[in-house]
């Protein structure tokens, strides 16, 4: 089986050091652990600073030349950031999603990370809420990050404001590994937000 | 001239609901202006805007010439300038000094969106020249630009009224065809004002010739018993599909009937055709069924949004402000229903405040001077 994950920086995850400590090869190791007689390949195909327009573009060679049984679009915040306009952007994701559903059998979209700093910029919340109607009106699903990702600031579990190189490499290491088992409980469909360890 | 209270009621509502929507996640957002049709509070300010701006104007056109009226404007277009520059200024204190705003590595590729902080100069005179929007600082540039367009358009609907009507469409007509016709920003040059002036002008526009139609007394040639029929029938359609979508979202076995087909041609950037006739629709509906004396107007209940209504500049001014510092207080205190309800209800309560010491305060002066300036007895803050 084979899962291809195209996305921006968080799922590129050079912010943790190296590339097995990104989500996408923690979401193949919480897979691998649960089911350990599958092989389930997780193709990483993260690349910094690209629009949803920019992955679509990418969609031929990155994701269905690999035939993926499973494809999870992570797209959001660097159109939200620029400011690509809302219809534009609405018109690359339905694209997109087109052009997925198309060729493989399971999609799943990946909405924003949280950051206390999306204040700054015009109407992040019209982009998420954009996202989670692209998912519903093209009945795929779409894993909340975005709401997840606040739920664990919220309680306690992970505080992202940390200083200094070590600890923020610290940080990302622990969030990406909670992203990864979350897909991976979203996947087999336990609670992706319940307490990641 | 007696004043419409309508129009400071239902500015006022739109006035609320601005503020409301600009609080993340707020569950009240879902119960704003936008559930009646498939536009929302921008439009109905924008459309009373421009049709206030008509009858305040153009009663000054036809007493005092073009020179006079044109001079008034550009001081309410300074004022509007002057406001503008303000909110900018509050609001970069406000994210200057943010918990978070230190560069995290783990957002940085991401997050650049605080860059500018580097280059303050560059972004001072980007906003200065209203290139740069930061969150919530789009609808006052779109206003001002606006209301710089009406002097000519109100000269020009005296003699020509269908031919600068046209005009007007025909520039709406032409961004609907291609949307590179838009004005950029900064930083990003590929990205432009997400309120393009050049589609949301004719909304405006028609506002002021209808405003302006009024002080003329021509106003009556839109009480035709067919136009009615067929505003009630968009009206209630764009409501019907509304309502659907509203109820699908909280309960997910009810499908959302034609969201597929609307969902891509609903734009609000550059106001798309069916935005435009659903609200002029309900404004046509609204204004026939609602006389100017009706009696709610009078209750204690409305007088919030009529005070709020009667000085929409400072109080559209408080609640982008209020909104930024509600938008905060629930990113930093997580805050989810309850907290959310507390700052709706606080920046509402705040606006009503200001605007009742403002209206306390404007009556003592006129009562002390025995002369209200024409334009602000007539319905100022266009």
């Amino acid at each position: 089986m084979t899962i291809v994950v195209i996305g921006g920086a968080s799922t590129a995850g050079r912010a943790a050091g190296a590339g097995d400590k990104a989500w996408p090869a923690r979401l193949a190791s919480a897979l691998a652990g649960r089911f350990p007689k599958t092989r389930v390949a997780v193709l990483n195909k993260g690349v910094a600073r690209n629009t949803a327009r920019d992955m679509v573009a990418r969609f031929e060679m990155d994701v269905l030349a690999h035939k993926p049984n499973l494809v999870i679009w992570e797209t959001g915040i660097v159109d939200a950031m620029r400011g690509t306009d809302l219809d534009e952007f609405r018109e690359d994701l339905q694209s997109g999603i087109d052009r997925l559903k198309a060729q493989v059998p399971e999609v799943m979209l990946m909405d924003m990370q949280f950051s206390r700093r999306s204040i700054l910029i015009s109407h992040f919340s019209l982009y998420l809420v954009l996202m989670r109607g692209a998912a519903d009106i093209n009945d795929v699903a779409l894993f909340p990050r975005h709401e997840i990702m606040r739920g664990w600031s919220e309680a306690g579990i992970v505080d992202y404001n940390v200083h200094g190189q070590d600890e923020l490499r610290l940080l990302a290491v622990r969030l990406y590994d909670c992203i990864g088992k979350g897909v991976a409980d979203f996947l087999t469909r336990r609670d992706p937000g319940s307490a990641p360890q | 001239m007696e004043r419409d209270l309508r129009l400071d009621f239902f500015r006022g509502l739109a006035l609320f609901c601005i503020f409301i929507d600009h609080i993340p996640g707020a569950w009240l957002g879902t119960f704003t202006i936008q559930i009646t049709g498939l536009y929302d509070a921008a439009e109905v300010f924008i459309f009373i805007s421009g049709y206030t701006a008509g009858l305040v104007y153009g009663r000054i056109l036809d007493a005092e010439g073009p020179l006079i009226m044109t001079l008034r404007t550009y001081h309410r277009v300074w004022q509007l300038y002057v406001a503008h520059v303000f909110l900018f200024v509050m609001f970069m204190a406000l994210v200057g000094n943010m918990t978070d705003a230190t560069l995290n590595p783990i957002y940085v590729e991401e997050f650049r969106a605080t860059d500018f902080l580097k280059e303050p100069g560059t972004a001072i005179v980007m906003a200065l020249t209203l290139r740069f929007q930061p969150a919530f600082m789009d609808i006052l540039p779109l206003y001002i630009v606006l209301l710089m367009m009406l002097p000519l358009f109100l000269i020009g609907v005296r003699g020509l009224k269908w031919l600068v009507l046209a005009a007007s469409f025909a520039l709406w007509l032409a961004v609907q065809v291609d949307k590179g016709i838009a004005i950029p920003t900064y930083p990003d040059p590929e990205t432009k004002w997400f309120f393009n002036p050049f589609a949301w002008q004719l909304l405006f526009l028609i506002g002021a010739a209808l405003g302006y139609s009024r002080v003329r007394g021509t106003d009556g040639a839109l009480a035709s018993k067919w136009l009615f029929a067929a505003a009630a029938v968009i009206a209630i359609g764009g409501f019907l599909i509304r309502i659907n979508w509203t109820l699908h979202l909280f309960y997910d076995p009810i499908p959302s009937l034609f969201a597929k087909y609307f969902w891509l041609s609903l734009s609000k950037t550059n106001m798309s055709p069916f935005r435009l006739v659903n609200l002029l629709a309900v404004v046509l509906v609204v204004a026939t069924l609602v006389p100017r004396q009706a009696r709610f107007l009078a209750h204690r209940a409305s007088w919030p949004l009529i005070v709020c209504g009667r000085h929409s500049l400072h109080i559209f001014c408080l609640g982008i402000l209020l909104a930024a510092i509600g938008h905060w207080i629930i990113n930093e205190f997580y805050g989810e229903f309850l907290l959310q309800t507390v700052v709706v209800v606080a920046g509402i309560a705040i606006m009503t405040a200001v605007a009742a010491f403002m209206d306390w305060f404007s009556g003592r002066r006129s009562e002390r001077g025995r002369a209200v300036p024409q334009s602000s007895a007539a319905g100022g803050g266009s």
